[in-house]
């Protein structure tokens, strides 16, 4: 058991390293040479246009999750309306090129790029309006002063005072260092993740498995708790959702796919060093219900 | 994270380095075949070369005059610039654990990789239909039989399998030569001389792995084990089961064999 369980985690690491090194990337490039003020622009001001809008800004804008909450925050803070804010910091981890990628390949038989792009859009937009309709004073959501351990788990943003001009090879060096933090940040859980997902492979039993993902309930139930604690990086995420393939049904690794992005673990951490509790509880049970509700449609139709 | 002492940028950079050297031996060994799909290759490769680039960087840090990276999260995020002493050793704790994770797979990827064990099979289900994944692949769908003889390797096995599973008349008679692993899945009605003939089949790495294979029948007296390697020689016959017709390989010959280097079939 012990070579398989080697094998197969090594597999998911070696499979989606790629990803979340493109996505840290990415990630570094935003952080450090766009600022909030040019998203904030590109997102429309009449009211229900920016809630179709913003769930599309990671095409341009591919932030993982782990440095969404900040950048929420601080779009905000800077006049962004809420709804349309927390719209962006639910669809923008999932829908982005670097995530669509990394989806089709882990899926190459199955249009799960698809179910989790359309997915996310869906779920995206409706709290958004939920918010827009309810919630839309900032003072609901964040807190006055954010908590430094849970917010500052790590360097994220541009600082607001504006850098000394560097030269190109200074950049790079900045880039690179950069990416090399996020990966330590985000890769950590994926080696927790593909391990996990490596001992549930090699030691559960296969009818335990096939009986728990083949139920609707039971398996978008389990993918969600799966997702929530694994709280790996939207980047990498489908290829440990792919190694269930064979036992849960695809409404459930839709599930995973969804509601990993949305919220986990970590990013529950940090919504509450940033945000009200009370906002973080209405966001978490908003989430868990959507994303549910869908994938269990999702599972009856298809 | 940040700022960042010598010993942890000699550190990080070590474990990126760690990582570029084992993925480029992988890639040149042939040992990237044990884990991942054939298409992941390239990328693996490239993600060595990356690795190898972050961890020249810290190292140019190590050297460097100053004696630390400062990150932003020291200028000022949130405004707050927090050292009690606590933060400070939680702090390092958390960074000591990153490191370790980081380190485990490293010291997995001393071993030198073998591939999945057969008898992981029993978890991974038996697929007896990969039609549709031909179909995406955009595969010929033809079996190419010489003097009713088809020797099966790497790229027919899956279309065999289908073949005797699905259309078996077209290949009543034809004698077979196959490597597999004897398998008895539980959930078949299967004697003590029939087995599956098996193979891992990976659409993206070993974690995805089902297992592809078709009936034969051992000869009486055979002295292998389920889940041994073995080379047979036999004929295609018309079988009925569970009320289908299926076919069926007599084994006329067969020998134990080792493991091969590349077992994994790839779709």
């Amino acid at each position: 058991m012990l070579n398989n369980l080697i094998t197969i985690f090594l597999s998911i690491i070696i499979e989606a390293l790629p990803f979340v090194l493109i996505g840290v990337f990415a990630s570094s490039l935003i952080h450090l040479f766009i600022s909030e003020e040019l998203i904030s622009r590109i997102i429309p001001k009449q009211r229900f246009a920016r809630l179709l809008i913003a769930p599309l800004l990671g095409i341009l804008f591919p932030i993982c999750e782990c440095g969404i909450v900040l950048v929420v925050r601080r779009l905000i803070q800077k006049g962004v309306p809420p709804s349309a804010a927390i719209t962006f910091m639910l669809a923008v981890p999932i829908i982005n090129p670097v995530v669509a990628a990394s989806t089709h390949m882990a899926f190459p038989h199955i249009p799960m790029l698809y179910y989790r792009m359309i997915g996310a859009f869906i779920i995206a937009v409706l709290i958004g309006l939920i918010i827009e309709l309810f919630f839309n004073r900032p003072d609901q959501y964040l807190r006055e002063t954010p908590q430094h351990d849970d917010c500052c788990d790590r360097h994220l943003l541009q600082i607001e005072t504006k850098p000394k001009k560097k030269s190109y090879l200074q950049n790079a060096m900045e880039l690179i260092t950069h990416a090399g933090d996020d990966l330590f940040v985000m890769g950590k859980y994926l080696i927790m993740g593909s391990f996990l997902a490596a001992l549930i492979q090699s030691a559960v039993s296969r009818e335990l498995l096939v009986s728990i993902g083949q139920g609707e309930t039971s398996s978008i139930a389990v993918m969600m708790l799966l997702a929530y604690g694994l709280s790996i990086c939207s980047e990498a995420d489908a290829f440990v959702a792919s190694s269930f393939s064979l036992t849960f049904i695809p409404a459930s690794l839709t599930a995973f796919l969804l509601y990993g992005p949305m919220t986990d673990i970590k990013n529950t951490l940090m919504m509450l060093g940033c945000f009200k509790a009370k906002f973080v509880a209405i966001w978490l049970a908003l989430i868990t219900v959507s994303v549910f509700l869908l994938t269990y449609l999702m599972a009856i139709l298809l | 994270m940040g700022p960042y002492s010598k010993t942890e940028q000699l550190v990080r950079s070590s474990i990126f380095f760690g990582y570029s050297y084992w993925l480029f031996l992988l890639y040149a060994t042939g040992g990237l075949n044990y884990f991942v799909h054939t298409r992941f290759h390239n990328l693996a490769l490239v993600t060595a070369s990356v690795m190898l680039l972050l961890a020249l960087t810290q190292l140019a840090g190590f050297f460097s005059v100053n004696t630390a990276l400062v990150s932003a999260h020291e200028a000022g995020c949130c405004g707050q610039i927090n050292d009690k002493t606590s933060h400070k050793g939680r702090q390092a704790a958390k960074k000591a654990l990153t490191y370790l994770v980081f380190i485990i797979p490293l010291l997995f990827g001393i071993i030198p990789p073998s591939g999945l064990d057969p008898a992981l099979a029993e978890k991974k289900g038996l697929e007896v239909d990969i039609g549709y994944l031909q179909e995406t692949a955009g595969e010929a769908r033809t079996l190419e039989i010489d003097n009713n003889f088809l020797e099966v390797d790497n790229h027919n096995y899956t279309l065999l399998a289908e073949g005797l599973w699905g259309n078996p008349h077209d290949l009543e008679g034809v004698e077979i030569k196959a490597l597999g692993f004897l398998y008895q899945p539980s959930w078949y009605d299967l004697s003590a001389e029939q087995f599956i003939l098996g193979r891992y089949l990976i659409t993206c790495c070993a974690a995805d792995a089902l297992v592809n294979g078709f009936l034969i029948v051992m000869p009486v007296g055979y002295t292998a084990n389920e889940f041994d390697w073995v080379q047979i020689k036999g004929t295609v016959i018309l079988a009925g089961y569970q009320g289908e017709v299926v076919g069926a390989v007599i084994v006329e010959v067969y020998e134990v064999a080792d493991p091969p280097s590349d077992p994994y079939l790839f779709y």
